[in-house]
């Protein structure tokens, strides 16, 4: 009798199981599908848009530095080469710092600090961007940023970057310092993260052979955990390229290309945000927008194939179960 | 008869102890490191409790014991390795030749690159063959065709160097466990250090990978002090001239309770606690 009933169950318990996953199955392939399906979705959107302005000027529009669009002049150069600048600028100012706290958090920091302190860096991410704009704008600008570029612009006025006229409150130095402290806890807390994750192990075969703490951190952690900290970098950079709202507010919005760091300046975030409104009925301008949209979504997209690519070929070095 | 005698169930170790060719210590051998009441805390909790044992130049010192009686802690303290893990104290001495390692005024670094080790988990890096046995000599600014010289030897040194010799840029993860865990003694040798600590060098190990751990242990007693923590009973019948056994004290805080000569650890243990521990009947 009981070998009877155990086997009903069994038999039940099977046919449940077999459906139940079926179903799960379904669910999750049409989640992961909805992820791809959007991305083309917005791809094909934004091509389709834009249309207008790509059979108008075809290349012209990313080559041009000309921006006038009551007048029918659409170049984008000075939004794309305000992306770019202030992005990689804000990069090289964010990554040595965030590796230094992250490095401070993991390895040097008692845990009691450490959490302390790793939990105030991380609320640096939960501020509202227009909190950092205007914290910039009224702030920062003034007080920080203006003095360095005045120092810059003396000592190395020769250099394109840092000529013309400082500019007292916006300018793309100033977007790119509002973007390192932005993306700076997004490198530290996934850095630390890596470096948390590191077996102990390697720390103590380098310690073991006499290598001082520096030693162990630079030739032996750093490289262990270089994929690792290579995504933190994919992160910060992604959410640079695309932050619209604080450096809108700082960077002065200025259509005219110049070199200079010190000057105000825009980006393709920045002008798509502050015109919108006003090309929402003039179609052709409204393409242009659109067509520095794409042209935004495909850098983003090939800066991340890029850096997937990187981090690919550095984790290769280190096999899988040992992978951070 | 169901109890067998003592020699019976002690004959097990004859053969191990058989293969072991003991270097005698004599009385004039110097004593490498004298480990005097040591205490060692976490915290409050005291895991090491008057651990007094000297250790001598140019053998192999085995510490067995049951598992969590602090055997590793002990080698750890050799070294100051534990200063890594927060909240640790030490009270009591363990001295270099005749130098307290725990002094105020002593480097750390300079400990460790005299007194290396081995770990339970062989753990390369993840760099090549090369870069992992010259990672030692290049902290101390050899480079060239010097630092080749000291991989090969070392490399030789821990019997390893026919079967890498080709591929000495490939990644030293690339190896078998065995492999991997001679890499680490290559690299832990390539700094010359006094002694070698070994913390269960073989566990993670297959029989044969163990037994190439041995042979070079033996190989290598001839140069440096080894102190090994073991599992394995007979390992340490195999290859040590004298065995430390520890076991916990009532407060769970690890306790030296006989060391000496390994022959007669396993054959005529002074002390009931070691022979019920070596003979199995432990616990």
């Amino acid at each position: 009798m009981a070998v009877a009933t155990s086997q009903f169950t069994l038999k039940e318990i099977k046919h449940r199981l077999r459906h139940g996953d079926t179903i799960f199955d379904a669910l999750t392939l049409i989640a992961g599908s909805l992820a791809l399906l959007t991305v083309l979705a917005i791809g094909w959107q934004l091509w389709q848009e834009s249309h207008l302005t790509r059979q108008a000027f075809g290349w012209e529009l990313i080559f041009s530095a000309d921006w006038d669009p009551y007048g029918d002049k659409f170049g984008a150069l000075p939004f794309i080469y305000g992306t770019l600048q202030t992005s990689l600028l804000a990069l090289v100012i964010a990554l040595p710092l965030g590796l230094g706290i992250s490095i401070f958090l993991a390895e040097l920091a008692t845990p009691w600090l450490s959490r302390t302190l790793g939990f105030l860096v991380e609320l640096l991410a939960a501020v509202p961007s227009v909190i950092y704009g205007l914290w910039g704008v009224y702030v920062f600008a003034p007080t920080i940023v203006k003095p360095i570029g005045e120092t810059l612009n003396s000592i190395a006025g020769f250099i394109p970057l840092f000529a013309g006229s400082v500019s007292p409150q916006y300018s793309r130095l100033a977007a790119s310092l509002i973007l390192a402290v932005m993306i700076l806890p997004t490198i530290s807390a996934v850095s630390r993260d890596v470096f948390q994750a590191i077996p102990r192990a390697q720390r103590e075969a380098a310690l073991a052979l006499g290598a001082t703490h520096w030693e162990m951190i630079w030739q032996v952690l750093i490289p262990y955990g270089l994929s690792g900290i290579l995504g933190a970098v994919i992160l910060g950079l992604g959410r640079a390229l695309g932050e619209t709202m604080a450096v809108t507010m700082v960077i002065g919005n200025n259509y005219n290309l110049t070199a200079s760091i010190l000057e105000p300046g825009s980006t393709m975030s920045a002008i798509i945000a502050s015109q919108f409104g006003e090309a929402s009925s003039i179609d052709l301008f409204r393409s242009a927008l659109i067509e520095i949209g794409l042209i935004l979504f495909f850098i983003t997209l090939v800066l991340n194939l890029f850096a997937r690519l990187l981090v690919w070929r550095v984790a290769r070095r280190v096999p899988s179960e040992m992978r951070v | 008869m169901l109890e067998t005698t003592q020699s019976e169930r002690l004959g097990i170790f004859t053969r191990a102890l058989s293969g072991n060719t003991p270097q005698e210590t004599s009385a004039d051998t110097k004593t490498k490191m004298r480990v005097q009441n040591l205490d060692f805390y976490y915290g409050n909790f005291r895991a090491i409790a008057g651990v007094t044992m000297d250790i001598p130049e140019k053998s192999i010192t085995a510490i067995i014991g049951s598992s969590g009686c602090g055997k590793s802690t002990l080698l750890r303290t050799f070294n100051r390795m534990g200063d890594l893990v927060g909240h640790t104290r030490v009270r009591g001495s363990v001295t270099l030749d005749g130098e307290n390692i725990y002094d105020r005024n002593v480097d750390v670094v300079l400990v460790r690159r005299r007194i290396g080790m081995v770990f339970q988990r062989p753990n390369p890096f993840p760099k090549s063959i090369f870069d992992n046995v010259a990672y030692g000599p290049r902290l101390l600014g050899v480079g060239g065709k010097a630092l080749e010289q000291i991989v090969e030897q070392s490399l030789r040194d821990a019997a390893l160097w026919d079967e890498v010799k080709d591929k000495l840029h490939q990644s030293g993860l690339a190896l078998s466990g065995g492999q991997q865990q001679r890499l680490c003694v290559a690299r832990t040798i390539a700094v010359k250090p006094e002694v070698i600590l070994m913390d269960e060098p073989c566990s993670a190990l297959d029989p044969i990978a163990t037994y190439k751990i041995e042979e070079l242990m033996i190989q290598l007693r001839n140069e440096y002090t080894i102190v090994i923590v073991t599992h394995n009973m007979q390992q340490a019948a195999r290859v040590s001239g004298l065995t430390a056994f520890m076991n916990m004290n009532p407060d769970r805080a690890g306790v030296l309770v006989e060391f000496g000569p390994t022959t007669q650890i396993f054959t005529n243990p002074a002390k009931k606690e070691t022979e019920d521990y070596i003979t199995g009947r432990f616990g």
